[in-house]
């Protein structure tokens, strides 16, 4: 190629040649942004579901209540449990009590089991305390089928 | 004189000339067409769909599973029960324990499923759609004989592995139905929260599965087939169909 024809280099107006782009600490600084904006969606989430807010705050709650039949008579031996924590159970007592402790505070879906049925109450946990749900009325056994 | 019959003159091929002439332009065609790369399955296929005829092989437009068990109990997770077995060409459960198996691969969200299926003694039978994990989280179409005094016809979500209370309304089985011993063919479908279920062309349950939080509600998860209450059942065609 003769001096002629070689591609000429564009000054800038105070006479320096053009800054080249660094291609490659533009990528790695596109990771560690995408990095960082990934890990604050995680984090907004967990925070927004109330698991990171439950372990920051050391919020988990118990519920007190009592299990009863169609009749209104206590269901001793009910398995109570959550559907967002599972390893959090209790029993009822012959009286039909149960009380359910470490329970994430906010909206909860309680679950009632007797006889291999299952049925759901939604319940809200108050924070730091004892949340009372009073007599639940379990509906899901053969008498109440028909 | 002369003998007509063994002067007259034989023209054209005879039938057998004609049939190897036609097999060996086949033969050709095909082989050009491998060379050429195309799919002489998907062809035959297209073809035998075309006019109406699925089987395991060309299970037709939209199937994404099919098993008639003629390869046995290969593709599915026996999760639960110790009487799975092929019986005559269809996958059969029980008598004993609650038995459960899962579609390796039906993962999906929304799908019909269709399956024939026979009671042969016990409580009933159920399909799994939508199951995750082994303990499971999903739903279940449960054609129960137990359910009740004459029986019925329900869905029911899974929560953790625990069976939860029937949607409502369910619906009684008519009186006087026979629960045994009779193939049923029984199709599920799956949209969105909406849940329907056929038993030889009779819907007989819908769901409606209006869950928000806190109360769970799945997405997609797998297929699969239970029973339980002593219940001995087989299983055959069993089909997911994708829309």
């Amino acid at each position: 190629m003769s001096y002629v024809n070689s591609p000429k280099v564009q000054y800038t107006p105070d006479g320096r040649p053009p800054e080249r782009r660094n291609w490659r600490r533009l990528l790695i600084r596109g990771g560690i942004l995408t990095i960082f904006i990934l890990g604050l969606v995680l984090n907004l989430y967990a925070f927004k579901t109330g698991n990171l807010l439950n372990l920051l705050a050391g919020t988990n709650g118990v519920v007190q209540g009592t299990i009863i039949n169609i009749q209104g008579q206590p269901i001793a031996g009910a398995t109570i449990t959550l559907a967002s924590a599972p390893e959090t159970q209790a029993s009822t007592q012959p009286d039909g009590s149960f009380n359910l402790s470490n329970v994430p505070t906010g909206d909860q879906y309680l679950i009632v089991a007797s006889e291999g049925v299952g049925q759901g109450y939604v319940i809200t946990v108050q924070t730091d305390g004892v949340t009372q749900v009073g007599a639940l009325r379990y509906e899901a056994l053969p008498e109440a089928w028909n | 004189m002369k003998n007509r019959s063994s002067t007259h003159k034989q023209r054209g091929q005879s039938a057998v000339e004609v049939a190897l002439l036609v097999g060996m332009v086949a033969l050709f065609v095909i082989g050009i067409l491998r060379i050429m790369g195309v799919d002489l399955e998907g062809v035959f296929c297209r073809v035998a769909n075309g006019v109406g005829l699925q089987t395991a092989v060309c299970p037709g437009s939209g199937v994404v599973f099919w098993d008639d068990f003629s390869d046995g109990i290969e593709g599915w997770e026996l999760d639960r029960g110790p009487n799975w077995r092929i019986e005559d060409g269809e996958l059969c459960a029980g008598p004993g324990p609650e038995h459960r198996a899962y579609a390796i691969d039906s993962e999906g969200s929304n799908y019909t499923i269709s399956l024939d299926a026979t009671l042969k003694k016990g409580d009933g039978y159920g399909v799994y759609f939508r199951a995750i994990e082994s303990n499971v989280n999903g739903y279940t179409f449960q054609y129960d004989k137990g359910f009740g005094a004459p029986g019925a016809f329900i869905f029911r979500k899974w929560i953790n592995g625990q069976e939860m209370s029937p949607f409502r309304p369910w619906q009684p089985a008519p009186a006087g139905y026979q629960w045994f011993g009779v193939k049923r063919h029984v199709v599920i479908s799956v949209r969105g929260n909406e849940y329907t279920a056929a038993v030889d062309g009779q819907v007989v349950a819908t769901a409606v599965d209006d869950a928000a939080h806190p109360v769970p509600f799945f997405e997609d998860g797998r297929i699969g087939l239970r029973t339980w209450g002593g219940t001995e059942a087989c299983f055959d065609n069993v089909q997911i169909t994708m829309p």
